[in-house]
């Protein structure tokens, strides 16, 4: 969604193309959705730690 | 583009996500001190509403659906954060998506680098994890294309102290 006489300020090249995202347009179960969830979890907040560091060294860059 | 459409019976926004949650074409509905004040209809995979239509949304809560089940785009939460609104829907089939302006207002500028730069790293971390599940034939690509938005917004909002979140739909 978006307003006609306003352009995404995101720049798409920077990695975050979610033009080029896939869809047949049907939802994901709710089962399927939470299969997802649970075989993400143990990564999950490993990677949000990483995130946080990255985050730090990148303010004090 | 797509014009504004006369007012309907979804005279609440829990009614508007009743009503867009199974339609197979995105709806914008604009609410404005609890009263449906905006309400468009658009194409499967996007709905265009001019601008000129949206004065006075400052404040106003937005409904919106997404036929694939996905999260917020980029492109609606610039939209939201451009109108300075203060809760934002999402409704799918089965899940609901929200997102709540903090006390202090958005603060975010996405022609900001650093905010360009925290976006797209939460994209890359949400795409390795998911793309971990995919080298192991656990989920397919199409599946990790309609949830990549959930785990980007998830961090990304954690990150930035906005509330955000993932509710399952009673039916």
């Amino acid at each position: 969604m978006e307003f006609s006489t306003k352009k995404s300020k995101c720049n798409p090249n920077k990695g975050l193309d979610d033009s080029s995202l896939r869809s047949d347009g049907k939802a994901l179960s709710v089962k399927r959705s939470k299969e997802i969830e649970k075989l993400l979890k143990p990564n999950l907040d490993k990677a949000f730690r990483e995130l946080v560091f990255d985050v730090s060294s990148y303010k004090k860059a | 583009m797509h014009p504004p459409l006369p007012k309907d019976n979804a005279n609440t926004v829990e009614k508007a996500i009743q009503k867009v949650k199974d339609d197979f074409l995105e709806n914008l509905y604009v609410f404005r001190n609890g009263k449906q004040f905006l309400r468009f209809r658009g194409t499967e995979n996007s709905v265009i509403p001019d601008e000129k239509y949206f004065i006075g949304v400052e404040d106003s809560i937005w409904v919106h659906n997404h036929p694939s089940g996905s999260s917020f785009s980029v492109e609606d939460i610039e939209m939201a954060i451009y109108s300075n609104i203060s809760e934002f829907y999402i409704a799918t089939e089965n899940f609901k998506y929200v997102v709540k302006r903090p006390k202090g207002g958005w603060n975010l500028d996405f022609e900001k680098d650093e905010v360009n730069w925290l976006l797209n790293k939460c994209h890359s971390i949400a795409k390795q994890e998911l793309d971990k599940l995919v080298v192991r034939n656990e989920i397919s690509i199409l599946e990790r294309d309609k949830e990549i938005f959930h785990y980007i917004w998830s961090y990304f909002f954690q990150l930035n102290g906005i509330f955000y979140k993932k509710i399952e739909m009673q039916s």
